[in-house]
C-alpha cells in the first residue's frame, strides 16, 4: 500500500514536471523546431567546423547540432540581442541594398533569447529542418566547384614571426589559360587550415614581367597593388566569396602570375610555426562581358594620427572621370579604425550617403556588395572618410600603443585609410584586356 | 696625473664648452619637398646687422659697398639651376630592390656668399668650407639677385625658401633692411624607380621602426615647406602636388562664390603643423589642438575662403580632411590676407611658411598668378 503511495506521488510529480516542460517548450520553443532554421538561415555559413568555413578565416565555434550549440546558449542570446552577431554594421538607411547583408529581425531575435530562457531545450529532432551542407559536395568551396584551382606554394611561418607581410607569386598553368587568356566571371579565395593567423589575405593577377615602376622611396601595400591593376580584392574575417554581377569579367592573360599578398599575425615563440597554402578558385565566364572588372582604392597615405586622440578623421575622394558601376564598397583601416563613410555629391550637387559603417570593426572588414551595380555619374564625387580611435583606452582593449603618432603603413600596428571599389566603367571590346 | 676633483673639473669644462659650440652651430634652416626632390637653405643666427664687420656692406640700402659675407649653405639631393648655375646631382642607381630607396640618394652641399659690388648685389656659390672663413676658397658660379629694402627690419640673417611652382622655389634672404630673391629650379623630375620583383615573393616582417616608410608614403603624394628655427620650433606646410592650373580644381578657384571656401577634389587639405603658438593678426593659432601631434603638437587644416572684399585664411582643426571635406564646426579662426597678382599664369598649387624676422613669419599661398600671404609672429 506504502508502495503505491510512493508511485502515485512519483508519477503525479512526473507528469507535473513533463506538463511544465511542455509549457516551456511551448512559451519558448525548441533548439530543433524554433531555432535551427535560424541558425541554418543566418549563422552557420561561418560557423561550422573549422576548415571548412567561409575562405578558412573566420568563426571559433560550429554550431551546425544541438549539442554544439547548446554549451554557447546564453552566449548567443547575449550576441544576438546586442546584434552583434550575425556581424553587420552599416547604419539602417542601407538596409536592403547590399546582397550579403546580414541580420535577424526582432521576431528572430525574440526566438532565441525566449528559448534561451526557457533552458535552452533541444524539442523533438524530427520536428526540425534536414541538416544544412555547405558546398562539401564541391570540396569545401562556397561557390561551388571551380572551373580551376590556382594553389599557393606552401609558405612557413617561422616561430620568430609575429606580425609579417608575405608576397608570394605562383605561375598559372599555361594549361587553365588557353588562346591567350580566359574571362572568368568570380573568383574564391581559400586562406587554408590556418586561417586563425591571417589577418588579411588579398591576391591579383600580374602579368610575366615583375618590373614595376613606382616612385621613389615608395612601399606598396595592397591598396597601391590594387591601383597597378590586376587585382581581385582582398578577404579577411567576414568576407565570403562572391560571383561578379551579370555581365561582368575579369581577364586572366596567358603567362599570369597569381599573387599572394597575405598578412600573418600571431604570437611568437617555440612551436607556434606553420605552414600555410592558401588557394584561389576562379569560374569561367562562358560568354564575353559587358563589362571588365576593376578593384583600387580611394585612399590617403599621407596623414597623422595624433597620439591620444579619439574620432580623428581622416579624409579621401576621387572625382569619376567616366561613368561608372560600382560592384562593391570595402572599408580598410587597421586596429584604430571606428567608422568609415562613403559618400558620393553627383554632379548636379546633390548629395547621397553611399555606406556608413558608424561602428566599424578591424576584424570584420566587411565588403559590402550591391544586389545591383549602382551607376555613379561621370563628375561624381565619391569622398570616403574613416575615424580613428588611438586612445590608451582602446588601445588597452585592442592592443596598440596610443603613445604614438602614426601614418600610412603596412603593419597593423600602423594605420591605413583606403576605400576600396569594385567598379566597372565601360563597354570592353571582345578581346578583354587589363590595364 | 689629474687628481679626481680636476678631471671632474675637466669633464664638466669639456661639455661646457661642447655645449656652447652646439650652441654656436644651431642652424636654422628653410626646406622645400617637390616631388621628392628637397632642397634646403641653412643659415646661422649669428649673423647681426648691426655687426661692425658687416655694417659697411649693409649700409648703404640703395648703393652697395664692395665685400662679402658667406651667409648660408644650400644643399640639394637632385640637380638645380640658380640663374646660370647649375648643380648637378646624380640621379640614384635605376634599378632598386627591397621596399625602401630613400638612403639612395645622393647630395650636394654649397656655400652661399653674399657679395656686392659696384654692379649690383650677387650670391657667389662657392665650395663648402668648414669653420671660420673670411674668403671663398673656390667659386663654382654666380647669381644676381634682385634688391628691394623693406620697412621691417630684421637684426640678423634670414633665408627661406617659397615653393613658385611645382619644380621651382624662391630664395629670399633678409638682413636688416635689406630684401634679395633668386629663383631655384629643379632641373629633371624626380625619376621613378623600376623595381626588380622577385618572383616568387618576397616577405617583410614588421618588427621596425615603420617611421621612414611612413614619411615616404606622404612624400609620394605631397610637397612640403619646412622651416627650423635651431634646435627650437618647427613649422612646416604640407600640400598635395601637381595641383595645376589646367585642372577643374583651379577653375573652382577662379569661381568659387563669396563666403565659400575653395575645395580641391584631387588633394588634401593644406596641413599646417606648428611646434609653437602663432599669432595672426586677431587669431592666435594655439599647439595642443585636435591635429595636433607628439613632435608637432599643432595641427591644423588651412582653407582659402573667398570674401565679399579679398580673401580669408581658414584654420581648420582637421588637418587630414580631403579637399572637399571643410567642416565649419571645426573651424579655429580665419584672418584676412593679402592679395597679389603676377605675370606667371601657369604655377602649380603650393603653401609654405618663411621667417621674415627672427620672430615673424609669412604664410604664402600661390597658384597660377594669384598670391595670398598673411603675416605672423612666433608666440614663444
Amino acid at each position: 500500500m506504502r508502495c503505491l503511495r510512493v508511485f502515485a506521488i512519483v508519477a503525479l510529480l512526473g507528469v507535473v514536471a513533463q506538463s511544465a516542460a511542455y509549457a516551456g517548450a511551448e512559451a519558448g520553443g525548441t533548439f530543433y523546431e524554433n531555432v535551427l532554421p535560424i541558425l541554418q538561415e543566418n549563422c552557420q555559413s561561418c560557423h561550422r567546423p573549422a576548415g571548412q568555413n567561409i575562405t578558412g578565416i573566420v568563426a571559433p565555434m560550429s554550431l551546425m547540432t544541438y549539442e554544439e550549440a547548446r554549451p554557447w546558449a546564453r552566449g548567443i542570446a547575449r550576441k544576438v540581442e546586442t546584434r552583434e552577431m550575425p556581424p553587420w554594421y552599416a547604419s539602417d538607411h542601407t538596409d536592403g541594398l547590399f546582397s550579403n547583408e546580414r541580420g535577424l529581425t526582432d521576431a528572430e531575435i525574440e526566438t532565441i533569447t525566449a528559448w534561451v530562457n526557457a533552458g535552452a531545450p533541444a524539442g523533438d529532432r524530427d520536428a526540425g529542418p534536414a541538416p544544412r551542407t555547405f558546398g562539401d559536395e564541391d570540396e569545401g568551396w562556397f561557390l561551388g566547384r571551380p572551373d580551376f584551382v590556382v594553389e599557393m606554394e606552401k609558405y612557413t611561418i617561422p616561430d620568430d614571426a609575429y606580425d609579417l607581410q608575405a608576397t608570394i607569386r605562383t605561375k598559372i598553368d599555361d594549361a587553365v589559360l588557353p588562346d591567350g587568356g580566359v574571362w572568368v566571371r568570380g573568383w574564391e579565395f581559400r586562406v587554408g587550415e590556418t586561417g586563425d593567423r591571417v589577418h588579411h589575405f588579398c591576391a591579383g593577377i600580374e602579368d610575366k614581367d615583375t618590373i614595376v615602376e613606382v616612385d621613389a622611396g615608395q612601399g606598396e601595400d595592397e591598396g597601391e597593388a590594387a591601383d597597378r591593376g590586376g587585382s581581385l580584392g582582398c578577404v579577411s574575417s567576414g568576407t565570403e566569396g562572391k560571383l561578379l554581377p551579370d555581365g561582368w569579367g575579369f581577364f586572366i592573360p596567358t603567362g599570369s602570375t597569381a599573387r599572394y599578398s597575405i598578412h600573418f599575425n600571431k604570437e611568437p615563440g617555440p612551436g607556434t610555426s606553420f605552414d600555410n597554402q592558401a588557394s584561389m578558385g576562379f569560374f569561367l565566364s562562358h560568354e564575353p562581358p559587358k563589362y571588365t572588372f576593376k578593384n583600387d582604392s580611394i585612399g590617403n597615405r599621407g596623414f597623422m594620427i595624433p597620439a591620444h586622440r579619439k574620432d580623428y578623421r581622416v579624409g579621401a575622394g576621387r572625382m569619376l572621370e567616366r561613368d561608372t558601376y560600382v560592384a562593391n564598397l570595402w572599408p580598410h583601416a587597421h586596429f584604430r579604425g571606428t567608422a568609415a563613410r562613403y559618400t558620393a555629391t553627383y554632379p548636379d550637387g546633390t548629395q547621397e550617403l553611399l555606406l556608413d559603417v558608424p561602428n566599424w570593426q578591424q576584424h570584420w572588414q566587411e565588403t559590402y556588395w550591391y544586389k545591383e551595380p549602382k551607376l555613379l555619374p561621370k563628375g561624381t564625387m565619391i569622398d570616403v572618410s574613416f575615424w580613428y580611435d588611438n586612445t590608451s583606452e582602446n588601445g588597452l582593449r585592442i592592443g596598440f600603443d596610443a603613445d604614438r603618432s602614426l601614418g600610412h603603413a603596412p603593419r597593423t600596428n600602423d594605420e591605413m585609410m583606403l576605400g576600396f571599389l569594385g567598379y566597372a566603367e565601360e563597354v570592353v571590346p571582345a578581346t578583354g584586356t587589363q590595364n | 696625473m689629474l687628481d679626481y676633483h680636476s678631471r671632474q673639473l675637466a669633464v664638466i669644462l669639456s661639455l661646457t664648452l661642447l655645449g656652447l659650440s652646439v650652441t654656436v652651430e644651431a642652424q636654422h634652416s628653410s626646406e622645400v619637398v617637390l616631388d621628392l626632390r628637397t632642397l634646403t637653405v641653412e643659415y646661422t643666427p649669428a649673423l647681426r646687422a648691426d655687426d661692425p664687420h658687416h655694417q659697411m656692406l649693409l649700409s648703404d640700402p640703395s648703393e652697395p659697398k664692395a665685400g662679402h659675407v658667406r651667409v648660408a649653405q644650400i644643399e640639394t639631393d637632385a640637380s638645380i639651376r640658380m640663374a646660370d648655375v647649375e648643380i648637378a646631382v646624380e640621379e640614384p642607381d635605376a634599378v632598386v630592390t627591397g621596399s625602401s630607396a630613400m638612403s639612395e640618394l645622393r647630395l650636394a652641399r654649397y656655400d652661399l656668399w653674399l657679395t656686392g659690388s659696384s654692379n649690383g648685389w650677387r650670391l657667389d656659390v662657392a665650395d663648402s668650407q668648414g669653420g671660420p672663413v673670411t674668403a671663398p676658397s673656390s667659386i663654382f658660379g654666380t647669381v644676381p639677385l634682385t634688391h628691394t629694402t623693406v620697412t621691417a627690419s630684421s637684426p640678423t640673417f634670414i633665408a627661406g625658401l617659397v615653393p613658385t611652382g611645382s619644380d621651382q622655389a624662391r630664395l629670399l634672404l633678409r638682413w636688416g633692411r635689406h630684401e634679395w630673391t633668386t629663383e631655384v629650379q629643379f632641373l629633371t623630375p624626380r625619376e621613378s624607380r623600376p623595381r626588380q620583383r622577385d618572383p616568387l615573393g618576397d616577405q617583410r616582417t614588421f618588427e621596425f621602426d615603420s617611421a621612414e616608410i611612413q614619411r615616404s608614403n606622404r612624400l609620394t603624394r605631397r610637397n612640403t615647406a619646412t622651416v627650423q628655427l635651431g634646435n627650437g620650433p618647427r613649422l612646416m606646410v604640407v600640400y598635395g602636388r601637381n595641383m595645376q592650373v589646367e585642372d577643374r580644381d583651379f577653375a573652382h578657384l577662379v569661381s568659387v562664390e563669396t563666403d565659400m571656401v575653395v575645395t580641391t577634389t584631387a588633394s588634401a587639405v593644406i596641413r599646417f603643423d606648428i611646434d609653437v603658438p602663432l599669432q595672426f593678426g586677431e587669431v592666435t593659432l594655439n599647439t595642443g589642438n585636435v591635429g595636433g601631434l607628439r613632435d608637432s603638437p599643432g595641427g591644423y587644416g588651412v582653407w582659402l575662403r573667398r570674401a565679399a572684399k579679398g580673401w580669408r585664411l581658414v584654420f581648420n582643426d582637421e588637418p587630414d580632411a580631403w579637399g572637399t571635406q571643410h567642416d565649419p564646426a571645426f573651424d579655429a579662426g580665419e584672418v584676412s590676407l593679402d592679395y597679389s597678382q603676377v605675370d606667371d599664369s601657369s604655377r602649380a598649387l603650393s603653401a609654405s611658411v618663411v621667417m621674415t624676422t627672427p620672430d615673424q613669419g609669412r604664410f604664402v599661398l600661390i597658384w597660377g598668378p594669384h598670391e595670398w600671404s598673411a603675416n605672423f609672429t612666433v608666440l614663444s
